[in-house]
């Protein structure tokens, strides 16, 4: 994906005689357009093919929304990031419609939304905005701005749940809607952390580093 | 012809770019190296 990017960019900025920094934002743009596209095809796909796509791109938002402003780990590439989040987003999916919602209980669903947030909020307090290598946060203003942002989005997918959780007894797809922001949260929550950054960094080292050493 | 489509294409892209480097990062799993002239 990258590359392709990168060859798309070369070819734009030397038909319109740009230079090489206006090329290298050109390819940045066009790595988000076409890795932002692909994983919501695929995941909606496979959403599709499980019967949950609505679920699957629930999950897939609520987590790379709240990522927008709060960052986390990283995949090495981005077909790799794009295979974790097809991975995650479907394989969630098919859990909370066929499984979780089969159990689903007002009372323990309550708590767990409770203890879900109350642990999301602690952790972004504590750590947000997490930033990377190849984009560092330099500014407080910024580092400001993202965890502002980033207590809004949950505090607004907290509303959203508790909403989903009155009605679900109305609407059964509720039930599904509200385990599947969930299971989002949780996942982004976790790239924050140590624990986040230890698994994504062992996936990395597997399918990257190891086939790179065969 | 091409040259306006890569117009559009270099449009879109750019302003892509600039609300990409508002926020920490990309909305997945995967972050490429930010452009200096989008650096704060």
């Amino acid at each position: 994906m990258e590359k392709l990017a990168k060859q798309l960019a070369f070819k734009i900025a030397s038909s319109l005689n740009y230079d090489k920094e206006k090329e290298a934002v050109i390819a940045y743009g066009l790595i988000a357009i076409i890795q932002v596209t692909i994983t919501v095809l695929l995941i909606l796909l496979f959403g599709i093919l499980i019967n949950a796509p609505v679920e699957a791109l629930i999950i897939c938002f609520s987590a790379s929304l709240l990522r927008k402003y709060s960052g986390g780990a990283h995949a090495e590439t981005p077909e790799l990031c794009t295979m974790i989040s097809v991975l995650y987003c479907t394989l969630t999916a098919l859990l909370a419609k066929y499984l979780l919602v089969a159990i689903y209980r007002p009372i323990p669903m309550a708590i767990a939304i409770l203890l879900i947030f109350a642990l999301s909020f602690l952790v972004i307090y504590q750590l947000a905005p997490v930033d990377s290598p190849n984009k560092p946060i330099r500014t407080e203003k910024k580092k400001k701005r993202m965890r502002k942002g980033s207590f809004l989005i949950l505090f607004v997918y907290f509303i959203l749940s508790l909403i989903f959780w009155v009605f679900s007894n109305s609407f059964a797809a509720f039930k599904a809607y509200a385990v599947c922001i969930l299971l989002g949260i949780s996942w982004q929550t976790l790239t924050l952390t140590s624990v986040g950054f230890l698994f994504i960094g062992k996936i990395n080292h597997l399918l990257i580093h190891r086939k790179e050493g065969l | 012809m091409m040259k306006k489509f890569y117009g559009i294409i270099a449009a879109l892209s750019t302003v892509v770019a600039a609300l990409v480097a508002s926020s920490a990062c990309i909305l997945f799993a995967y972050q490429p190296e930010e452009p200096k002239s989008l650096r704060d």
